[in-house]
Order: structure tokens, then sequence, then C-alpha cells
């Protein structure tokens, strides 16, 4: 085979050091190096409804790192945004791939996130259902609008649009429903297991 | 005396009624004893004035319904575990953007293993907005959490087989050729995610049995505990150092090839059943694994130019109009040739490309290895060929021009 020509050393320093707190995380069975594509989209997506939810949202994920102790992954904020860039919808897309440590790392920051801000993820989807059970218009409760509004700002700034997912989320609406689902989403994270059952989700249909 | 557990949430509230062991006399002294035997469940749920009410079996098809659905509720792929077969008591699906209506046949009343399931009963039909959902799954993971309530109830938290995405085995045996190429490449870290429990797939379960012996069905404890905190002390991969390997081309797939011939061997062989004496058959692991690690490479650069040459023509030949433009991305493959051109082994370099080499010509192209007996010792060359989005075939040597394969 010529190992010696491709082979990546196994003991790269960064795999020994890995921090105590992504054991947690089980490793999928996938017979690939790297998450899958729709991981890679996931994890992004999910730290922006964090963005768009929490004002100080990017500081916290590196705040969050610090704190977690996951610093060696997340190094600064350079790095993270490399590390989101590996998201195919992204204008600055990177190929590269984003492995399974680093998706573990940014799955425990965004969990540990959603966990503080329970509360305010809650009350909005309180809001979004007692507005969708009426019909009124989902802009009429700030909040809700706030949320709303800095999602697509930030979705429409940062994703590439002549990607076929980012053409097909053509309107305010579609792109409403994203952020809605997101939140959902973001409520489950919250729960007593909730990091293992975002992150397990993530490999929903990528294993033998 | 009966134990009583309760798993208390603004919008549901779980109640367990059960006794413990009774040969177990640590367990009276115990401040929190365990409960072993289930006796009663009751689920309220702030929708309904009626709780829920059953026993064990009831209790175990709330929490897999449940559970499954949480997980296709985050990844909207559909989770055979919510919305099972017929057997199952509790079912959970998706009604809107925001409605989850969760089904229990034969639920209200069943104190007793002796009412059949799906018997005249009307199923109750109640709909859970997205919060009480979550509620609910918040119940049933706090009593997972909760080590002293029936311990024997596990379900793992495992990502949905591919087979079920598709919901048909078609699809599995289809991707059984690609798989054999990829397995073999991913190398170390195939081998190291190979130790990882198999994830187990229940295939669904007899509808007679559910009722009586649904318990024995989903317990295991210790490979259930296994392979949800699988303490695995093999190595994850460690971060794709895309300089690794000077590629010819610019093209895609950052992934880079890392193989580890001394763990070639450990690539599971079980998933190349098919043995090649048919032509059509694949080569197994450990034959293509045979043919790339050959060390009779042609190296003569005017000999790979050709070899290269022909190579292209006859991928490019091969290669249908229909599949030419179907590709969404550059798919790209490290092939083998023997000296007269012949194509004996390809594997793909990218997932990617493992999902669809049946959209490019190399499984036809592929010469069946079984047909020749000393492919061995005969000489070959790699080349690294990409299947452009544009519908370009691009074959380079995989070793480049002018060197040796350092070995």
């Amino acid at each position: 085979m010529n190992a010696s020509v491709s082979v990546t050393p196994l003991n790269s320093p960064s795999d020994h050091s890995m921090p105590l707190i992504l054991d947690s995380l089980p490793d999928p069975a996938i017979d690939e190096r790297g998450c899958p594509r729709r991981a890679k989209l996931q994890i992004d997506l999910i730290l922006l409804a964090i963005e768009a939810l929490d004002l100080g949202g990017s500081e916290a994920i590196l705040a969050f790192a610090e704190e977690l102790d996951l610093k060696a992954i997340v190094k600064n904020r350079v790095n993270l945004w490399r590390l989101r860039s590996s998201n195919p919808l992204r204008k600055a897309h990177v190929r590269r791939p984003l492995s399974i440590m680093e998706a573990k790392a940014l799955v425990v920051i965004a969990c540990y996130i959603a966990r503080r801000l329970t509360v305010l993820i809650r009350q909005l989807l309180l809001i979004y259902q007692q507005m969708s059970d009426k019909q009124i218009p989902l802009e009429q409760n700030l909040r809700l609008a706030n949320y709303l509004e800095r999602f697509k700002a930030h979705f429409r700034s940062r994703m590439h649009h002549r990607r076929s997912v980012v053409l097909a989320l053509n309107s305010d609406e579609k792109l409403n429903q994203l952020a809605m689902d997101l939140l959902g989403q973001l409520l489950f994270c919250t729960g007593t297991s909730g990091m293992q059952r975002f992150w397990i989700s993530l490999f929903d249909g990528e294993v033998e | 005396m009966n134990i009583q557990r309760k798993y208390s949430l603004p919008n549901c509230t779980l109640l367990l009624e059960g006794i413990s062991d009774p040969n177990n006399a640590a367990a009276a002294m115990d401040m929190r004893p365990l409960l072993s035997f289930l006796l009663n469940a009751e689920c309220y749920l702030s929708s309904l004035t009626q709780p829920l009410t059953g026993d064990r079996a009831f209790f175990e098809s709330l929490v897999k319904a449940v559970s499954g659905y949480a997980q296709e509720f985050l990844s909207k792929i559909p989770h055979p575990e919510a919305h099972s077969e017929e057997s199952s008591l509790v079912k959970l699906q998706k009604i809107d953007k925001n409605r989850h209506r969760l089904t229990v046949y034969s639920g209200g009343q069943v104190q007793s293993a002796q009412i059949r399931p799906n018997s005249a009963q009307a199923p109750i039909q109640v709909d859970l907005t997205t919060v009480q959902l979550f509620d609910l799954v918040e119940a049933v993971d706090q009593f997972f959490a909760d080590s002293q309530t029936l311990p024997d109830l596990v379900i793992p938290l495992q990502p949905v087989s591919k087979r079920y995405v598709v919901g048909s085995g078609a699809l599995s045996k289809q991707v059984v050729p690609a798989t054999v190429g990829v397995s073999a490449l991913a190398g170390a870290a195939a081998a190291a995610f190979f130790l990882v429990p198999v994830p187990e797939v229940r295939p669904p379960q007899p509808k007679t049995q559910e009722p009586a012996t649904s318990s024995e069905t989903t317990i295991n404890p210790t490979t259930a505990a296994n392979s949800t905190t699988t303490p695995t002390p093999t190595p994850t991969p460690p971060e794709a150092s895309p300089t690794a390997e000077t590629t010819p081309t610019t093209q895609a797939t950052a992934t880079p090839t890392t193989e580890a011939s001394p763990t070639a061997e450990t690539t599971p062989t079980t998933q190349a059943t098919t043995t090649p004496t048919t032509a059509a058959s694949p080569p197994s692991v450990s034959e293509l694994e045979a043919v790339f690690n050959s060390t009779n490479e042609i190296t003569v650069d005017s000999e790979v130019r050709q070899l290269n040459g022909k190579l292209r023509d006859e991928v490019d030949k091969a290669w249908s109009k229909d599949t030419r433009k179907s590709l969404d991305e550059d798919l790209v493959f490290r092939v083998a040739v023997a000296g007269d051109g012949t194509v004996i082994g390809y594997k793909a370099v990218s997932k990617t490309a493992n999902d669809y080499v049946s959209k490019t010509p190399l499984p036809q192209l592929l010469y069946n290895p079984a047909t020749r007996n000393n492919v061995n010792s005969e000489p070959i060359a790699q080349y690294r060929v990409v299947f452009t989005n544009k519908g370009v075939v691009q074959v380079s040597p995989w070793w480049g021009y002018g060197r040796k394969p350092s070995r």
C-alpha cells in the first residue's frame, strides 16, 4: 500500500489531550473521517440560531470553549470561523473535514449555551405556538420578531445564495420556519440527555 | 411496600408505581430502594384530563416511541421506533410543523396484561405542541437517568441505520460493493470504529410476542450500557492534515487517504459476503487491499503516461451521457490498472464518491481479479480519477510522474 506516504500519524497531539467532557458523546460508527455533510450543516445552523437568540452569542461560544476546557479544539475566533465554514452552505465554505472531535466540541458548547437560554427558548416557542394558533403574524411580537429578524439577517449574510438549499429558502416565511425549527431543536438540546440526543441525531442515516 | 417515582415537568408528569425485588434484602434498607418491578405507569399530559395508564408493556412502548421520535424530531429522518410496527402500543407522528400526535392503543385502562392491545378499544390520540413534546421527552429522560428505577429498561441512543432511511433492503445491497472500497480505505480510523459495538437495529418484533414478552425484547442492560456510553479506548481519527498528501489535482474532497497497512487486515471481511466467482461480483476487501498493496508497481514514466491516457479514454468512453451531468460534486477515486490497461481495483476517496460510485463507469470497467490468478504479482499502476460535476474525467498518476513510490 505504500502506506508510509499517506498515513497521518495517529499520535497527533490533539488526540491525546482529548477533553474528558467529550467522552459523554459516543463515537458514531461511520466509516469515514470527519462528519457527514448534514452534521456540518446542522451544527453551524444551531450555532447561528444561538447567535440570533443571544446578542453575545458568538462571544459566548468562545467563552464556553474556555470554560469547558475546549480551548485546545476551539482555539480562537478565526479557528471557530474555520470550523463553522465546513458548513457546505457557507459563502466562505472551506472544503475541510470537520473531525468528530471538533464536532463534539461544538455540540457540547452549543448545548451548554442552550441550557443557559432555556427560559428564553421556551418562552419564544410558547409565543410562537399561541400566535400561530390565533393566526397572528409573528412579527407582532417584539421578542419573536427580533429573533427571526436576526436569524434571517445572519443567514442571508453568511450563506451562499446560489447553493440549492439556500435557493429553496427564498422567502421570509421559509426562513422563519427554519428559525423556528432550530429553536425547537435548541429546546431539545437543553434536556437531561439533550446533548447526547442532538449528537446522535446528527448521524441518522449515516451509519450501517 | 409499593414504591412511587414521579418525574414532573410543566406539561407532563410520569408516575411510576412498583416494588423492589423481595429477594434483595439490601434494597429494603435503602433510603431510596430500587424499583425493579413496575406495577403501574401513569402519564399525565396537560392537554388530557385523564392520565394515560398501563402496565410495563405500555410504559416500554411509550419510552421507546418517545425516545425514537425525539431523535426523529432532531434529525428529520424517520425513526423506526417512533411509529413502528402494529405491535407497538404507542406511536408518535408529526402532523404539522408544530404538532405531534401521540397515539396510544388500548390506553386508558390497561390494568392487566390480559387486555389485548389493538382490540376493539379505540386508540387515544393527543396532539402535543413542541414544548409539550419536549416535556414528555424530558420526563422520559429523567426516568432513564434515574438508576434506582427500572435499571433494566434501557434504550440505547443510536443513529438510524442507512437501511431504514430508504426503507428497503434493496439499497443496502447496492451499497455493499461500494462499501468494500471505502472500508478498506478508511484504514486505521475505520478499524477503530469497527471495534465500537455495531448498532443493533432491532428487527420488527413479531406482533404476537409484544404484549407478553416485550420485557425480554428490549432489556439488555449490559450491551445497552456499552453502546450508549461507549468507552472507546480506540483513538478517534485525528484531524485530517490536508497537506499529508500531494494531490496532483486541486479537486474537492479534502479527505486525505490515511492508510495503514497493518490495520488493514482488521477491516471486516464480513462485509464482502459475495465471493468473486461470478464476473459481476465485487472483489473482497482483502483482495482489494492486495491489489493496492502490490509491491510490483509500474514506475517507468513512459508506461505510466501511456496507461494514463488509455485509462482516461476508457473511462470517458464508458461514462454514460445520462449520469455525466448528474453529479453534485466531484468524485475522486483511486484506481489500480494492470499493464494492459484493465481496471483491477478502485477505491472511493471520499464518502460522497463511495455513495455515488454507481454514477461512474468504474463498476462496469472493473475486471474481476478472480479470473486472473496472479493478480498480486502483476505489475500495476495507480491513478487518481476524478469525475467532475461538469462531466469531465480527469486522470493523473496517483504517485505523480518521475518518482518511485516510497515504501
